[in-house]
């Protein structure tokens, strides 16, 4: 054996620093041994200063003596005379954490810590050489989004005949007071495309372009009117706006690692649910409190879709891969649930306080685990998306099936087993046999083993088996089943030419050892006999003939029971026979005729089964209390802290006493009512900011999921106020909201530029314009369907890859976290692996690679080319509707000129695609098809 | 988008249209990049100044997936002789899967080049180029599992949701050349984790890695290939496309992000060409192709030079599909061949670089996930072993002929000048003139970084 000093050289004490015992000389000792040592390799991450500098590691202090000796986050660092049980000594010796970090220290210098702990730790420093600086930590919250909303009466504007909706008057107002004005109001036609991609994704057809602009000309304020409560009522309005709100539930069917998690199947009930309840303009204080606790509502029986299937807000959140470090695992998927639900419907990054006190808001390391104790011990579940009826009637079903598998499979045994046990009384041939057998395996003999074993009378399934049994590599398991045959493997074979199996000799060894095996094995069997026979009464109650036989074989005394189950009944003994083999190889024509009767009586049952009900991903129970991760650190515990919301939101002490938080009851609906209560100062905020931000580009407060302070302050906080306020009392209605904004002068200005203004405000932030934008990938793509005329608009239902003969709106492709799909990330699609507050767009050559050569554009544009081909032969005609279609608008003179042009040229004779194809593909290459004035 | 960090002001407009078109010549299109430069303030991918002068301007990784084994490498232990077959104290560190005593390299050291390095008989070739190479031997991760060590080495986090070091880099300074891809990662078939390996996380989706299976260069990039138009009759088309934006643009009194489409769309046009160019080895003399030798690895090797030699941010060269280097069992067979399937390539590809002037600000690194146990499993294989294992790097900035920190007597646990690899990207983006604790980006109400709160540069190593 190695000495222990081999690898651990520095376990060794070589020459112990001996401390000596005058205080003086203790002294001495800590100031020229000790802490040198400290200052030098631990100073720089556990000391007062490296807290000031935010470095502070394990919160340790090794800067004075009471740090050390109150120690860090996983205990005292020493133990003043006990040097052995001292972490620092162990870290030393790099057990445990390995310290220093970048290597251990010579022996020398450990063996001068083990003294000088083992000596009591004299260690003169009273105080920290630096002193700690206080953290900033905001007491009084008094953040403008953490104060109650202001109440304000419509400001005064001069140009009064400008405003449309009351909302007006807080624009025009800054507006007036920066110097700025508006420019016009956007055209009709301008304002029709604008409408129906703002509420449906969709461009308008060409007759419905008409249509408005008919209206339009006699009255505009009441076409837009009409027409904004035309498109609220659309069913797409849901696949539109559900969209915007998926992004913030980081919504996706499957996991971003390879390992052990599967795709959830039944996503798309969660995805379905938000459209349908924005559909149905269901109010959007119930739409959070579904989400978090729709299971803890009372039931509604009668449609379980609505009260269940919103939990895939929670249900289909992280899941992590485990092996490694299940405690952490876990612990980042309540972070994700916290950190959806927080920024998602409060606008608060509480994630942030999951390692220590939230560096810039009032949000404490305990808010976190109390907020993280109401999803403590909850699982992922699927929920019945059916009646209780219905659910039970399907389990009682499928339990029929069960017992049915079951029961043809206990059949099959018992005739397996009778099969084994008529090979019993040839036990010693089938040993001896089986001992050439395996013995010629190894020598690489090639010869047919059938017509072998019809030489000498073996069945080939268990000739084979007796084979692989007796293997020479496997000896230890022989000897193990079979203490009497451990020499087995040591009888030596005969050496000599084989050029068939029976110029192999089987060694007399091995003939007595089989014969001593037989004899055994006949006995055991006669016993087995002799229960059967005796105690016949009693087996006739058995449940069949398997149980029939496992009963008698429990009554053998243990020598017969060890040798019957070595060789004939378990699964691996060698007169052991399969199910699978019983049902193909051993049947009676009998037997036959009565397996295959169950087996068409399964089949039957299989397929007359109860259709499965539908189910959705949510989760089930939870909430338990927490005790604080110091540093995020699962291993590491703190204090407990009882369940409950965020001190900043809920003002209702939580109790402190360990006891009483750990009993302390607070449930994901009393956080739904809290984080859906009017007295709420962010959630609706929150909500009325991001539906502003869907509609203008960009929201009042720019950061959409942080209302914080790091977040930005909003441009217009009395409208923001103003308009929330009314939205409360307006039922929390989100098509009310849409109809304030749709209806104002604000959101009708035309996208035109205007140098004045943009000198004063290039940003616009004060709203002088309507920012143009780009379409969101969903909302292109959809176009692009839509203008070739190829767009499949049926809703809901199972994802679909993106594929190209995928023709369904983009909302219901597969949305994947593993590997998002190329073209929605190439597009800016946000990574659904946390929530999004916004989309970013970016714009680079891949994305013109797709537009120019992927198989999905170039089948639209032959669409396209073939639509506008059976609409008309003139080619002006068709270039006009052409541009009706993408555009909702006809050519110009210009770009009439211009596609007759390319239209005449010719092509190249090598080209796919014709002349026609080429250009309608240039027309949805077109910016004018991707950005929206 | 959130801004990365404050651009260094002293960069020059000329600088920057070099750098812009540094793929291709035509005057032409050198203005259409000039145009771009001042108005798309949306092209994540120019090229933006690092936060100082950088040692290395792009890195090529050779990813040894499934983790090499460093006493068999470069990090000889003749203890294992001695103690062959023994089990020792320090061997109870956990480590994936049970394991055995001691077990001796199979494989002869031979102290190699002027430095006198020792390097294993498996890597003839890579020897000769010891003093060009920094090997560090006190490398450590924190888990001894495939999944969360090869997130790590990528992106510096055990789970799965945050961005690569390629997506990282082309996030810092942008790519040299707007016709290719900033990142592209050389992997026939699929690692372990996959896609996940090169994401982009958070970061804009165009810093993803390009993942390329198959060197055909038909196919490196999404949609690259124009199947349906002779390159004539696509110029015509995109003609067309421009006629009809500058008409759009016109109406509207200009716009930049109209400006900016409109522009990229005539890079993508070239990227056709010139990416498949780039990918396209076949170009290359007889005499450089057998300087890499043959098979897979070795024409992975040879792309990723013409790849960084046309301004390709980051190459990640992975050794094979699945985890290759994963010798459980026959590892003296396993290690040997793989070596030997490598060993010239690699050599071949620093002595081509060597020899194009390319090394002194190419960065090279070599190396797996993690390493392997001193100890045995099973008769004749090692287990994995986050503990301690080596990596090594070269050209860049990094000194060669130098190994640096040391693992345990028999190569168990890094112990001296350990190095994380939170500590390796540290010094990573610092040769790249990146301060990695200024990268950061704004997400999720927080600033992230490639290495998280951790991360020391090792100063050490860099000449």
């Amino acid at each position: 054996m190695i000495p222990q000093a081999h690898l651990v050289g520095t376990l060794v004490l070589l020459t112990v620093g001996s401390v000596g015992g005058a205080p003086s000389a203790k002294l001495d000792f800590f100031e020229s041994r000790i802490r040198p040592v400290l200052v030098e390799h631990c100073y720089e991450c556990h000391s007062v200063d490296a807290a000031n500098r935010g470095k502070l590691k394990a919160g340790l202090f090794l800067d004075s003596r009471d740090g050390m000796r109150k120690g860090g986050d996983t205990g005292p660092a020493i133990l003043p005379g006990n040097a052995a049980e001292s972490l620092l000594v162990k870290a030393l010796h790099q057990q445990g954490p390995e310290m220093p970090p970048n290597g251990a220290l010579p022996s020398s210098v450990i063996a001068d810590f083990v003294g000088w702990i083992d000596e009591g730790a004299m260690d003169p420093r009273d105080e920290p050489p630096t002193a700690l600086a206080k953290t900033p930590k905001v007491e009084a919250p008094d953040h403008w989004a953490f104060q109650p909303r202001q109440q304000s009466v419509l400001p005064k504007v001069s140009q009064s005949d400008w405003v449309q909706s009351p909302l007006d008057h807080f624009i025009l107002h800054r507006l007036e007071k920066e110097g700025l004005s508006p420019v016009p109001r956007a055209s009709a036609r301008t304002l029709v495309r604008r409408l129906y991609f703002d509420l449906i994704g969709l461009p308008p057809t060409p007759a419905e372009v008409e249509a408005f602009l008919k209206a339009s000309a006699v009255d505009e304020m009441a076409a837009v009117a009409t027409l904004v409560e035309q498109l609220l009522d659309s069913p797409h309005y849901g696949e539109r706006w559900g969209r915007h709100w998926l992004d913030v539930a980081r919504y996706a069917e499957d996991q971003a690692h390879t390992f052990g998690v599967q795709k959830r199947a039944s996503a798309h009930q969660y995805r379905d649910w938000v459209i349908r309840m924005l559909n149905e303009d269901l109010p959007f204080d119930q739409f959070i409190k579904l989400q978090l606790a729709g299971d803890l509502i009372d039931p509604a029986p009668d449609d379980p879709f609505r009260q269940f299937a919103g939990l895939g807000f929670l249900g289909l959140g992280a899941q992590y891969y485990k092996n490694s470090d299940k405690a952490k695992a876990e612990a980042d998927e309540l972070d994700d649930t916290i950190d959806t639900l927080t920024r998602g419907f409060m606008g608060l990054t509480v994630s942030c306080a999951r390692c220590h006190d939230h560096k810039f808001d009032p949000i404490s390391i305990e808010d976190y685990y109390a907020l993280a104790g109401i999803f403590q011990g909850r699982n992922y579940a699927e929920i019945p998306l059916a009646s209780p009826e219905v659910v039970k009637a399907y389990q009682a079903d499928q339990k029929v099936i069960k017992d049915k598998e079951a029961e043809i499979k206990s059949v099959l045994r018992g005739m397996g087993k009778q099969v084994g046990r008529k090979q019993l009384s040839q036990a010693g041939l089938y040993f001896r046999e089986g001992w050439r057998l395996a013995i010629l395996k190894t020598k690489g003999l090639k010869f047919s083993l059938d017509d072998y074993c019809s030489q000498v009378g073996l069945h080939p399934f268990f000739a084979k088996r007796f084979q692989d049994f007796l293997d020479p590599g496997k000896m230890g398991e022989l000897s193990r089943r079979f203490p009497e045959l451990k020499t087995w493997h040591d009888v030596p074979a005969k050496a000599g030419e084989l050029r068939e199996p029976s110029d192999l000799q089987i060694p007399q060894g091995i003939v007595s050892l089989a014969d001593q095996i037989q004899a055994l094995v006949t006995q055991a069997e006669k016993a087995f006999s002799k229960v059967e026979e005796e105690e016949r009464e009693a087996l006739a109650n058995a449940r069949n003939e398997d149980d029939r036989l496992n009963q008698i074989m429990r009554k053998l005394d243990q020598e017969d029971q060890r040798l019957l189950k070595n060789i004939w009944f378990d699964g691996s003994a060698p007169f052991h026979v399969p199910e699978k083999e019983t049902r193909e190889v051993f049947l009676t024509e009998t037997q036959e005729a009565q397996v295959t009767e169950a087996e068409g009586e399964l089949e039957a049952l299989r397929k007359n089964a109860l259709p499965k009900y539908p189910v959705a991903h949510g989760i089930r129970g939870g909430g338990q209390a927490m005790q604080v991760y110091l540093r995020g650190n699962p291993e590491t515990k703190g204090d407990w802290v009882a369940r409950g919301n965020l001190q900043l939101i809920s003002h209702e002490p939580r109790p402190s006493d360990p006891e009483e938080a750990k009993k302390h009851t607070y449930t994901r609906l009393d956080l739904a009512h809290e984080i859906a209560s009017p007295d709420n100062p962010l959630t609706a905020r929150v909500i009325v900011n991001r539906v502003w931000q869907w509609h203008f580009g960009k929201g009042l407060v720019g950061t959409a999921s942080n209302f914080g302070v790091l977040g930005d302050a909003p441009s217009h906080p009395v409208l923001l106020d103003w308009l929330t306020g009314q939205f409360i009392e307006n039922g929390w209605s989100l098509k009310w909201l849409h109809r304030q904004i749709l209806t104002s002068a604000t959101y009708q200005l035309a996208s035109k530029d205007d140098s004045q203004n943009r000198q004063k405000d290039p940003d616009n932030r004060w709203r002088w314009r309507f920012d143009r934008r780009r379409l969101e990938v969903e909302a292109w793509r959809d176009t692009i369907l839509a203008v070739a005329g190829t767009l499949d608009d049926t809703m809901g239902g199972p994802t679909l890859e993106l594929k190209p003969g995928n023709r369904r709106r983009t909302v219901y492709a597969s949305i994947s976290r593993h590997q998002l799909n190329g073209m929605l990330r190439i597009f800016d699609f946000p990574d659904a692996n946390v929530s999004a507050a916004a989309r970013t767009t970016t714009t680079v050559p891949q994305q013109q690679l797709f537009v120019l050569n992927s198989d999905f554009i170039i089948a639209q544009a032959k669409a396209l080319a073939k639509q506008v081909a059976t609409e008309t032969d003139d080619p002006s005609r068709q270039i006009t509707l052409v541009y009706q279609l993408a555009f909702g608008r006809a050519p110009s003179s210009e770009e009439l000129t211009v596609a007759r042009s390319f239209l005449t040229t010719e092509g190249q004779a090598d080209d796919k695609l014709s002349r026609w194809e080429q250009y309608c593909q240039a027309i949805l290459a077109s910016n004018e098809l991707m950005y929206l004035d | 988008m959130p801004q990365p960090f404050p651009h260094h002001p002293t960069i020059s407009r000329r600088d920057l249209l070099r750098k812009a078109g540094g793929g291709f010549a035509s005057l032409g299109l050198a203005s259409v990049l000039a145009d771009q430069t001042a108005s798309a303030t949306d092209n994540p991918l120019l090229p933006k100044a690092s936060h100082f002068q950088p040692k290395a301007k792009r890195i090529i990784h050779l990813f040894m997936n499934g983790g090499p084994s460093q006493v068999d490498t470069f990090d000889p232990k003749p203890a294992l002789e001695k103690y062959h077959g023994q089990r020792p104290p320090g061997a109870e560190r956990k480590t994936e899967r049970r394991t055995g005593g001691l077990f001796k390299s199979p494989f002869q050291f031979k102290q190699s080049g002027e430095s006198g390095i020792p390097v294993s008989e498996i890597f003839p070739e890579v020897a000769k180029c010891i003093d060009d190479i920094c090997v560090i031997r006190s490398m450590h991760t924190d888990v001894p599992n495939h999944e969360p060590s090869l997130l790590m080495m990528n992106s510096g986090i055990t789970q799965p949701i945050r961005p690569s070091m390629g997506s990282w880099l082309c996030y810092g300074l942008g790519a040299e050349n707007q016709n290719l891809p900033g990142f592209v990662v050389l992997c026939p078939g699929k690692p372990v984790v996959g896609p996940q390996l090169w994401s982009n996380g958070f970061l804009p989706g165009i810093y993803q890695g390009c993942h390329i299976d198959k060197l055909d260069p038909k196919h490196i990039v999404d949609h690259i290939n124009n199947t349906q138009l002779s390159p004539g009759t696509q110029r015509q088309q995109l003609d067309l496309i421009n006629r009809l934006n500058r008409i759009h643009l016109a109406d509207r009194g200009g716009d930049d992000q109209l400006e900016s489409r409109i522009q990229s769309l005539e890079i993508a046009f070239r990227m056709q060409t010139e990416a498949q160019e780039a990918f396209d080895i076949t170009r290359e003399s007889k005499a450089t192709r057998d300087l890499y030798g043959s098979g897979q690895f070795a024409d992975s090797c040879l792309a990723a030079r013409r790849l960084v030699e046309r301004g390709v941010r980051m190459v990640q060269v992975y050794f094979g599909n699945g985890q290759p280097w994963d010798d459980h069992g026959n590892l003296e067979n396993g290690h040997r061949s793989k070596a030997q399937s490598s060993d010239r390539a690699i050599a071949g590809l620093l002595r081509d670089l060597k020899s194009r002037g390319l090394l002194e600000d190419t960065l090279v690194l070599w190396g797996g996930e993690f390493g392997r146990t001193p100890v045995s499993e099973g008769q004749n294989g090692r287990d994995h072993n986050h503990h301690g294992f080596s990596v090594w790097l070269a050209g860049g900035g990094v000194k060669g002929g130098m190994t640096y920190g040391e693992t345990d007597e028999f190569g168990f646990a890094a112990v001296k000048n350990k190095v994380h690899v939170h500590d390796l990207h540290a010094t990573l983006l610092h040769l790249l003139g990146l301060d990695h604790e200024k990268l950061t980006y704004r997400y999720s109400g927080r600033d992230f970084r490639l290495t998280d709160v951790h991360g020391k540069v090792v100063h050490d190593i860099i000449a």
